[in-house]
């Protein structure tokens, strides 16, 4: 049997190969951790975007709902703004027979209230029990500053916390409402 | 070169997918993207609205003071329209998201703002394109008792475009909030004589016989009491025969005082004068409505001897004495705790309101008041200056909604 013929390359193949495969997985790792990179970049977004939504949606809805708070509590004798407990409640005569205000708080919108519990912001309308409004909501403060202004500070913070990075990047927003119910009269609201 | 023929036209084939792939991609992207836009700008338009229908209430309580309340309900034609009687909003609002409010026109000018017979613009406007439109109404379902109480509904239309900042974008409606108040003309103080006294009992000094009070073709001493009817006599025993007639008005030669206590007690607005409640709330509020001797609506405690020239409505308690060449047009308001006293050639054009309330928890009583007159000092009533002195009072406010949430459509 001859021997091989020596050419001086011998070796070289497996050189190659070896070669080619550290390159192969250093396009692989490479590959794997720009999606990987990627993939964890749109999940936080996502999830950013969730907590983001609360702090856009939920002062605008409030905006909706304060401002009318306390109308034609002249009648009614019902405080139109009340906070206890982490409790904020609102109650305004703004609905009756013919859409005028009847001295009465029958429609469950005429009396609203809310509340955290845990992760969640409720929202309790009329007579039913405490529902979730908003969720990723780690901290809901309203304080009166007087009696025609009210302030609001919410905490929203992403559900879960962040890929690649340990935050569960909490943001904060404080909005005060004016309460046009409130506004001083020189004159008695209530005539004999 | 047999295999390559039959590969003809994948590449058409396989281009075609990309392209179908690449399209819905980019549709689904733009539909997320305008959900999201839309989102986004309903929201802020929402709250543009609702500051425009706001600030729509804020122009009505300016106007009210100044306005002719039915007149201004009827409209400058003086007849009502077909839909007279219900609550009226500026404009459907089906209508108001479609059109551009600044091109409007109303079919009828019933509720419409409206001052001395001179139309005022319906609403406001500002830079965004954003209008506020308001539309008075009577309240209804008022019992007879609430006539003339001057409570009036005013509704505020906010209306802001949603104009899309780019050609690509497709022209969404205008949003709509419509915000309603319920205020009241403040009128308890249109007096009608140059001076009217509420007290049980006065004292009354009157210094030598130049002093004047005129009331025109008014009574010139206008009286109402809380309980006793002592005021009159009290007023009458003060005066010397050439004193009283330097009280004139009316057709009688002389002073006449005309008792206005019944009148008082079947008014909506005044009959809160015989109320313990009505007291108590107007001077805890006072001194925040204060505007100083530069504004219209001045109060005034303890100020002793002062010379000035004011128009609009004095309020004063304690010791005031007007001195010099002072002149107030409009009204004087003293509220008692000290006297009142008009000296020199000190002159009120308008009208004289003299009481001494006290309030005791839920009880009130008249206390007796002090006025003295002397030198050239005079009182003439001027119906004009009054009006317009009472036109000075801001408007109540008894309640205040919003009537179309869109938020919680």
């Amino acid at each position: 049997m001859p021997a091989a013929e020596f050419t001086g390359r011998t070796g070289a193949g497996l050189i190659e190969l070896m070669v080619s495969m550290a390159v192969a997985l250093t396009l692989f790792v490479a590959v794997f951790s720009g999606l990987y990179q990627v993939q964890a970049w749109t999940a936080n977004l996502s999830l950013l975007v969730e907590r983001d939504a609360n702090l856009w949606i939920l002062p605008a809805l409030f905006a909706g709902w304060i401002p009318p708070a306390g109308n034609n509590r002249f009648e009614t004798g019902v405080e139109g703004v009340s906070i206890a407990s982490g409790r904020l409640s609102l109650a305004s005569d703004i609905d009756g027979a013919g859409g005028l205000p009847d001295g009465r708080h029958e429609s469950s919108f005429e009396a609203i209230a809310f509340r955290r519990k845990e992760q969640t912001l409720q929202i309790l309308s009329g007579k039913g029990s405490f529902q979730p409004l908003a969720n990723g909501i780690d901290s809901f403060l309203a304080r009166r500053e007087d009696d025609r202004l009210i302030t609001l500070r919410l905490r929203s913070k992403a559900r879960r916390g962040l890929l690649l990075t340990a935050r569960t990047a909490a943001q904060e927003v404080e909005l005060s409402y004016a309460l046009p119910n409130y506004r001083p009269n020189l004159f008695a609201e209530h005539l004999p | 070169m047999r295999g390559r023929r039959h590969e003809r036209g994948f590449v058409l084939l396989a281009v075609l997918l990309a392209t179908v792939l690449l399209s819905s991609l980019l549709l689904l992207a733009y539909t997320q993207v305008m959900l999201q836009w839309r989102a986004s700008i309903q929201v802020e338009s929402r709250l543009h609205s609702q500051v425009l229908a706001a600030n729509g209430i804020e122009y009505a309580r300016s106007l009210l003071p100044k306005a002719e309340v039915d007149a201004l309900l009827l409209g400058r034609d003086g007849s009502p329209c077909p839909i007279a009687g219900e609550i009226r909003n500026p404009m459907p609002i089906a209508q108001a998201r479609r059109i551009d409010p600044s091109r409007w026109r109303p079919d009828c000018d019933d509720g419409l703002p409206m001052i001395e017979g001179a139309s005022l613009p319906p609403g406001l406007s500002d830079e965004g394109g954003g209008h506020a439109l308001i539309r008075f109404s009577a309240p209804s379902r008022r019992s007879e008792s609430q006539e003339g109480d001057g409570v009036v509904l005013v509704r505020s239309m906010g209306i802001a475009p949603n104009r899309p900042a780019h050609p690509l974008l497709p022209r969404l409606r205008n949003t709509v909030t419509l915000v309603e108040a319920k205020l009241r003309q403040e009128k308890a103080f249109l007096v009608e004589s140059p001076l009217t006294v509420f007290a049980d009992t006065g004292l009354f000094e009157w210094q030598g016989d130049s002093f004047l009070i005129d009331g025109g073709e008014r009574p010139p001493v206008a009286l109402s009491s809380l309980a006793q009817r002592r005021l009159e006599r009290d007023l009458r025993v003060s005066l010397t025969e050439t004193q009283s007639r330097r009280i004139i008005g009316g057709e009688a030669a002389q002073a006449t005082f005309q008792d206005v206590r019944l009148d008082w007690l079947t008014s909506p607005q005044k009959r809160g004068f015989f109320q313990a409640e009505y007291w108590s709330h107007f001077l805890k509020r006072l001194p925040e409505f204060d505007q100083g001797l530069d504004g219209n609506l001045a109060f005034l405690v303890d100020a002793g001897f002062v010379e000035l020239d004011f128009e609009g409505v004095l309020i004063a308690s304690g010791d005031l004495v007007l001195a010099g060449r002072s002149r107030v047009t409009g009204i004087l308001i003293h509220l008692g705790q000290g006297r009142l006293d008009l000296q020199d050639q000190a002159r009120v054009e308008g009208g004289v309101w003299i009481a001494n309330p006290k309030v005791d928890g839920s009880l009130l009583r008249a206390a007796p008041v002090f006025l003295r007159m002397a030198d050239h000092a005079a009182i003439v009533y001027r119906k004009e200056a009054v009006r317009r002195a009472v036109s000075r009072f801001p408007p109540t406010q008894l309640g205040w909604r919003i009537i179309f949430p869109e938020f919680n459509r």
